[in-house]
């Protein structure tokens, strides 16, 4: 390599917008980068080309994520949308139905309401199901079969993601980036407390965005019972689709790099109060560990938009 | 004369340094806020909504990469590690995509029965079109038309 490994002295953002001195460490740190850059579109890649050769009938409002519907064509569903007033009713009737094996079945399914859907009816069997709890003071609907290649946003009735909470996670991400892009810019400048305050609140607001990813994660796979067309079982959870598998894999594994960069920024803000920590002149790690988090930062932004919004 | 060294220049750079940051911040929540918005607009243009949203996230993640990451202030030496990587990242997809989309065309056929991999063309015209994803089938309408009689 030609480029001379300088110490980082020069100023930032100096007017005649010299490239900054290059040292090991930075050069260390883009060659990780870059091979980050490969791991994720390894995931991101399998991704799309799974999408792109999933099945036009994978995903249904009717039945279960990968059912085979060559039978199922011709049938239709009914939608409880709200079980009405007196839930017993409803669910006494599903049980008489034979749709549901005991009350707690039947339970299970009315959870799903407004998007709880009984499929595999004729025309004929819809109707009369319709009527009859709509008598028992159902509100329901009769629905064909709709399906997809693969989950769209805003369906709920095969898609459980909530785009409005990882939109507000997704501008928490953007504030952390925002912090620790301060940070370095105080410690350049030589104030170290300022820098540390700048750091510890990367540090929270990375926290912040962690624990909405559990609780997200939590909700998706114990808390809600979702209907049938995003799982079998009503929980989301990675063995339900190669949707739900898909989606954990990658956000799981932005996750577990979030969660690495804010260890490695408790590091750093350990040493950043110890006399002797880091000054104008000497502050790599701290740039070295805002590389890292701003590349974060960047992979979510990509995946927020094609995994939740796309 | 004016041999006083140049610290007003120098702290004035750290000041717009600091202003720069706060400027990209407020574009990144901006940006955020329209796609999200975007998205919901747009939720049954399909190509409408993945070309909008391309857009929108790479400006994002230019914004992040030039500013926050300082890519604006180093040398070529940073683009000759990231934009190897990028473009074999994309060639990579776009090697695997067709086979898995051929695969996928060759299969849309609502009334039956799945053919043989390979058949058929990579296609971007539903992409293209605009309209609602090709791939959406309402089953009941498309039987109707079918059985009409002749």
């Amino acid at each position: 390599m030609t480029t001379s490994m300088l110490p980082e002295t020069a100023p930032p953002h100096s007017p005649s917008r010299r490239a900054t001195p290059v040292t090991p460490g930075k050069f260390a740190m883009w060659l990780f980068l870059s091979t980050e850059v490969m791991f994720f579109t390894g995931l991101i890649g399998s991704y799309i080309v799974y999408r792109a050769g999933s099945s036009p009938t994978a995903y249904s409002n009717l039945y279960p994520p990968a059912t085979d519907l060559s039978r199922l064509r011709d049938k239709v569903g009914v939608l409880i949308k709200s079980a009405g007033p007196d839930a017993h009713k409803v669910l006494d009737e599903l049980v008489h139905a034979g749709l549901a094996r005991s009350s707690d079945d039947a339970a299970r399914l009315v959870e799903a309401a407004p998007h709880a859907a009984l499929g595999g009816l004729t025309n004929e069997k819809a109707a009369e199901l319709a009527h009859a709890l709509e008598v028992a003071g159902a509100t329901v609907r009769i629905e064909p079969l709709k399906t997809h290649k693969w989950p769209l946003p805003y369906d709920d009735a095969t898609n459980p993601l909530a785009v409005t909470l990882t939109a507000f996670n997704t501008f928490v991400l953007i504030c952390s980036s925002v912090t620790m892009a301060l940070s370095l810019a105080a410690i350049r400048q030589g104030r170290r407390w300022k820098s540390a305050l700048y750091l510890l609140a990367t540090i929270l607001i990375g926290s912040l965005f962690l624990g909405v990813q559990i609780f997200e994660y939590h909700s998706l796979m114990f808390v809600h019972h979702y209907p049938v067309g995003i799982s079998a079982s009503g929980h989301f959870r990675p063995d339900v689709s190669l949707f739900a598998s898909c989606f954990f894999t990658m956000t799981g594994f932005h996750g577990a790099h979030v969660t690495a960069g804010v260890l490695a920024l408790v590091v750093i803000l350990v040493r950043s109060l110890l006399v002797g920590g880091f000054s104008a002149q000497n502050h790599a790690p701290i740039e070295m560990v805002g590389l890292y988090w701003h590349f974060v930062d960047l992979v979510w932004i990509i995946l927020f938009t094609i995994v939740y919004l796309i | 004369m004016n041999l006083a060294p140049p610290i007003d220049a120098a702290a004035d750079g750290r000041h717009a340094a600091r202003r720069t940051y706060l400027r990209v911040w407020a574009a990144l929540a901006v940006f955020t806020a329209v796609e999200y918005v975007y998205a919901s607009y747009f939720r049954d243009l399909y190509g409408v909504l993945v070309i909008g949203l391309l857009f929108w996230a790479g400006i994002k993640a230019g914004l992040v990469g030039w500013f926050f990451m300082h890519m604006r202030d180093e040398g070529a030496w940073v683009y000759l590690l990231i934009v190897p990587a990028c473009l074999l990242a994309v060639i990579l997809v776009l090697a695997l995509y067709p086979d898995q989309a051929w695969k996928a065309e060759a299969e849309e056929n609502p009334m039956g029965i799945s053919s043989t991999r390979g058949v058929g063309a990579f296609s971007v015209a539903p992409l293209l079109a605009g309209v609602k994803e090709l791939s959406t089938y309402e089953f009941v309408a498309r039987h109707e038309v079918v059985s009409k009689p002749c």
